[in-house]
This record gives C-alpha cells, sequence and structure tokens, in this order.
C-alpha cells in the first residue's frame, strides 16, 4: 500500500511539472530544455533553507520560488526575444550550466554527494511524515496548481499566450506586448516547477545534481509530448501514463542493469511513434504540424 | 608557462576533435534547419561499432574502418529517410523533427548501455603513451594523428564546398532554400549528401577518440551539444566558423583549467554559448540576418 502512495505521490509531483511546462511550451510555444533545472533550483534553495538554518518549510518555499522566478527574469530576459531555435539553445545552455552548478559548487550543495536528511515538512505545528499524508499534501498542491493553470489559460492572459503560439507577429500586430508576456509565463511557469522540485526534495529526503540533469528536462518534455500539449488533462494523463507504463515492467523480472535502460529506450519508441502516429498526444489541443493533424 | 602552453596544445586537439562533428552538424543543420540532435550518437555508435569490429571480433583495422564508415553512413541516412522525412512530408513543424530526434538518442543511447555497459571503455593500444616533444610541449602520437586527420577532413570539406558543383548547391540550400530549389537545385538529394557527408566525417574522430581516450554512452549527447555550440557560435553556414569555434571551445575548455578548477570547465563553455546566443546570435563569422 505504501508503495501505491509513493507512485501517487510521484505523479503528484510531476503533475505540477508537466502543467508548468505544458503551459510554457503546449499553450505558449515557447519551446524550452531548461525546465529540469528550475525543478532543481526549487528544490535545492528549499532544502538548504531547512537544512542549514532550519526554515519553516513554508518560507522556504516561498523563498525558492522568488529565488527562481528571479532567475528566470534574468534568463529570459534577454534570450526570450530571439528565435525559436536560438532560445532553445540557449534554455539548452542553460539547463547545463545549472547542471554543473549543482555538481559543482560543492561547498554549497555538497556536490554528487548530494543533501541528505532533508527533513520532511512541518506545517501548522505537525510534520509530514507518513506516506498517506504526504500524499494528501502533495494532492492538494497539484490540485491547486491545476486549478491556478486552468483559470490562467482559459483568462485573457492565456488567450493572448495562445495566439503568441499561433503567430507571434500577428499577435504583436494586434498591439499585444509579446516580449512582456513571454518573460511573464516564463516567470510563473519556472516558479511552478520550482515548488515541484521543493516537494520532490522533501519527499525523497536526498537529492543530488543527477536528478535535475538534460535527461530530466528532455522526460518532463516527453510527458506533455505523449499525454498532449495545450490541455490539462493531456499533462495529468502522460504523467500517469509514463509513471504506471514502467511499473508493468517489473512483471517481467529483468535484472536493474537491463530493466533501466530497456525502460528509457521505450520511452525513445513511445517519443518517436507518437510524435509520428499521435503529435497531438494523447488527450491534446495542438500538435506543432503546419498542417492539421 | 609552460603549463600553459601545454594546456593550450590540450585544447588544440580537444578543438580537432569537434571539428569533424561539428562540420557535419552545421552541413545539416545549415542546409535543413532540421536540429540533428541524434548526430552526436551516429558519432558515438560508430565509436562503438569500430570497438565492436575491431577488439572483439578482431577485424583489421582498415576493416572495422571502412565498415564503421559505410554503418556511419547508413545510420545518418536511415535517420532521415525512416524518421525525418516523412514527418517532414506531413508538414512537421522543427520541433517535432527535433523530438523525433531526441527519441531517437533516447533509444540508441541504451541500446548501447544494454549491449555494451556505462562503463567507459577503451581499446588499448601500445603506442598511446608514445609521444613527442616540441619545445617544451608533449603531445602523444594519437593526439597528433587526431589533429592531422581532423585538419585533412575540414580541409576536404571546404575544398569540396567551396569548389564543386554540388558544394555550390549546399551553399544555395543553406542561403536560401527556396531559391535554391527555383534555382533547380534539388533540395532532396543535397539533403541526402549533407546526411551522408555528416555521418561519414564523425568516424574518424570517433575512432580515434576510442583509440586514445575511450568512450562511454554519454558521450553522444555531449558531443552534439558541442557542435551545436560550436556552429552556432562560428556561424550558421559558415564551416570555418564552426572549425575555428569548435578550436577556441577546446582551448578555452583547457585552459580554464589554468585559472579555476577543473570541474569549471564546461561551465565556461556553456557561458560563452549563453553570450554569444545573447549579443551575438548570429556567430563569429555570421551577418544580421
Amino acid at each position: 500500500m505504501d508503495y501505491i502512495f509513493h507512485l501517487l505521490i510521484i505523479i503528484n509531483i510531476y503533475i505540477i511539472a508537466a502543467i508548468s511546462l505544458n503551459m510554457l511550451i503546449g499553450f505558449s510555444g515557447i519551446l524550452s530544455l531548461s525546465h529540469a533545472a528550475f525543478f532543481g533550483i526549487g528544490a535545492y534553495v528549499s532544502a538548504l533553507l531547512v537544512l542549514k538554518i532550519g526554515t519553516p518549510y513554508l518560507l522556504a518555499v516561498a523563498t525558492a520560488i522568488v529565488a527562481t522566478a528571479l532567475i528566470a527574469y534574468f534568463i529570459g530576459k534577454p534570450t526570450l526575444r530571439l528565435k525559436g531555435d536560438y532560445f532553445l539553445l540557449a534554455s539548452l545552455g542553460f539547463q547545463i550550466v545549472m547542471f554543473r552548478v549543482f555538481s559543482n559548487w560543492y561547498s554549497l550543495t555538497r556536490g554528487p554527494a548530494g543533501l541528505i536528511d532533508i527533513p520532511r515538512p512541518s506545517l501548522l505545528g505537525s510534520t509530514v511524515s507518513s506516506q498517506f499524508s504526504y500524499f494528501v499534501f502533495s494532492l492538494i498542491v497539484a490540485v491547486i496548481s491545476l486549478i491556478f493553470a486552468h483559470f490562467l489559460m482559459d483568462s485573457p492572459f492565456g488567450r493572448v499566450l495562445k495566439a503568441i503560439r499561433e503567430d507571434e507577429i500577428a499577435a504583436q500586430s494586434l498591439g499585444k506586448d509579446v516580449a512582456r508576456f513571454k518573460i511573464l509565463i516564463f516567470i510563473v511557469t519556472g516558479s511552478m516547477v520550482s515548488v515541484s522540485g521543493s516537494l520532490y526534495a522533501h519527499y525523497i529526503t536526498y537529492i543530488n545534481p543527477y536528478s535535475f540533469t538534460l535527461g530530466e528536462s528532455i522526460f518532463m518534455l516527453s510527458l506533455i509530448i505523449i499525454g498532449g500539449m495545450g490541455t490539462l488533462t493531456g499533462s495529468a494523463v502522460g504523467v500517469i501514463f509514463l509513471t504506471l507504463m514502467p511499473e508493468s515492467l517489473r512483471f517481467l523480472q529483468l535484472p536493474s542493469t537491463v530493466a533501466g535502460p530497456m525502460r528509457q529506450m521505450i520511452y525513445g519508441v513511445l517519443l518517436i511513434v507518437f510524435v509520428k502516429f499521435r503529435p497531438q498526444g494523447l488527450i491534446g489541443e495542438y500538435s506543432f504540424f503546419r498542417t492539421n493533424r | 608557462m609552460e603549463i600553459l602552453i601545454q594546456l593550450i596544445a590540450n585544447g588544440f586537439v580537444a578543438g580537432w576533435i569537434y571539428a569533424p562533428v561539428a562540420i557535419g552538424f552545421g552541413l545539416i543543420y545549415s542546409t535543413t534547419r532540421d536540429f540533428h540532435f541524434a548526430h552526436g550518437l551516429v558519432y558515438i555508435s560508430a565509436a562503438y561499432l569500430f570497438y565492436a569490429l575491431y577488439v572483439p571480433a578482431n577485424l583489421s583495422f582498415l576493416l572495422s574502418f571502412v565498415i564503421t564508415s559505410v554503418a556511419a553512413v547508413v545510420l545518418g541516412l536511415g535517420i532521415d529517410y525512416v524518421i525525418y522525412r516523412p514527418l517532414k512530408k506531413q508538414g512537421a513543424t522543427p520541433f517535432i523533427i527535433l523530438l523525433s530526434s531526441i527519441g531517437v538518442i533516447i533509444f540508441l543511447e541504451n541500446l548501447i548501455l544494454l549491449a555494451f555497459g556505462p562503463e567507459r571503455m577503451a581499446l588499448s593500444k601500445a603506442d598511446i603513451t608514445e609521444g613527442y616533444q616540441f619545445g617544451g610541449v608533449y603531445m602523444t602520437k594519437m593526439q597528433l594523428l587526431i589533429v592531422a586527420f581532423s585538419i585533412l577532413l575540414c580541409l576536404a570539406a571546404w575544398l569540396l564546398i567551396k569548389y564543386t558543383k554540388t558544394g555550390r548547391a549546399i551553399r544555395a540550400m543553406s542561403n536560401d532554400p527556396e531559391m535554391a530549389q527555383i534555382i533547380g537545385v534539388s533540395t532532396n538529394m543535397i539533403r541526402a549528401v549533407v546526411f551522408s557527408a555528416g555521418s561519414a566525417l564523425v568516424v574518424v574522430p570517433a575512432v580515434l577518440v576510442g583509440l586514445d581516450t575511450g568512450i562511454s554512452p554519454q558521450m553522444g549527447m555531449t558531443m552534439t551539444v558541442m557542435a551545436a555550440v560550436a556552429v552556432f557560435v562560428g556561424g550558421v553556414g559558415h564551416l570555418i566558423g564552426a572549425v575555428f569555434a569548435s578550436l577556441m571551445i577546446g582551448m578555452i575548455q583547457n585552459l580554464g583549467v589554468f585559472y579555476v578548477e577543473a570541474k569549471w570547465q564546461d561551465l565556461i563553455a556553456f557561458g560563452i554559448l549563453l553570450a554569444f546566443i545573447i549579443f551575438r546570435p548570429m556567430g563569429l563569422l555570421g551577418h544580421r540576418a
């Protein structure tokens, strides 16, 4: 039963990450490979604050959000004005830079050794220590994120973002300050996934840089590709599918050195298959194809 | 001071390892505007294939090399024909192509992992330790070979692009694909040419690196990123720029050791990339669009 809660907690954590990435790529058309970097910033800031100076959990998360928002602003401001391919490369560069910072700033992050004994969150007096309570906690945060995302994307703000996705120049010519919208959504989605990162760190109670690599960014990308871009249900479905699907491999009783790469290979094949035959994902609205597929 | 020169020399060698791979990536990107991320995987697959042929199967060096070259071209072309082209026919945007490329990377990298394990492997050769001294700088025989062959490859590529009809077609396509088609350039054929040439170019660095320092599955992705950085910093469509940028990156990475701890090397390289992208997106040799 504990294991089922574990799976559900992971699903909740990644739903937040997937929704935020979907808001950036699926709704706004901003292709970014740096999501895992912000995930990591949230995780490290939150964990370090609680570990090193005993900050109360909520304050630590709030600080993580602010820190991520600031970093997102400073990275986004000069790069979001660039054309798609160039921004993609810049986000790739930023992702790799952050990974290097996580692994090399030994005095702060303990490098590859990682941070251990990260405390479970303590809110309003009690600690969220059992699997069940963490499940409830993460579920609440996930639901709040879903509601937030829904209202944001359904609003005029969200509509402009979709317009930017479809035709940036047209949106600009209609008087919308495209640059401002892009930076705003970049900051918002970066902050959201930093919350996800904090949840992750305080759940697993151990983090190291290898959870925040380019590969992880790519994994988050496949969550929304397969789940579906442009719809929030799609993100949830994608996370559930990609979290539960590898579990079925357990029945094959493969040794772990085989199971790991095998699972990754399935991701790779799924990615190609979905891109080819169902580019809008399982439940998606937008498919990034020029013709209507 | 001697250390400095040695580091520059090491960086020089590192740069020449990146250069042919970067040219390959640059050729493909500048003509098709497709992010063939899987390029680095073609590189590392070639390295592993060569290893498998040369060591366990014990084929001769020449035979292993020839088979690997053919296989690399087949792999590169195969990825294009099986994955990219059908998608493009259906109207795929560059993002979709990138995604499919990433799918290929994930699949291939883990295939290699399954087959060979995650540890770094080296093909032992007796003459690795043999080296030469040039006025205070020490270089191994293998490093010299790497530089020599890479220079030859890059020179050959440059000559072909500058002086042959196909080369002109490539330049036309990278300048303006639609216009090139209008004047009669067969974009499909040029596509095949650049994918073949690009994939063939990686074989020599792959083999030499395997013989020199060893290979691991993760090197594929790293090499793709390095190649992409070199192409964009050098200027898309300017192959000399890509070579220049490769050398620059190699040297800065190695020189960085002198000024900051070794672990910050890659950070410096990417910091430079970010700086270029932000302040000079057209690259070293490019012009404002």
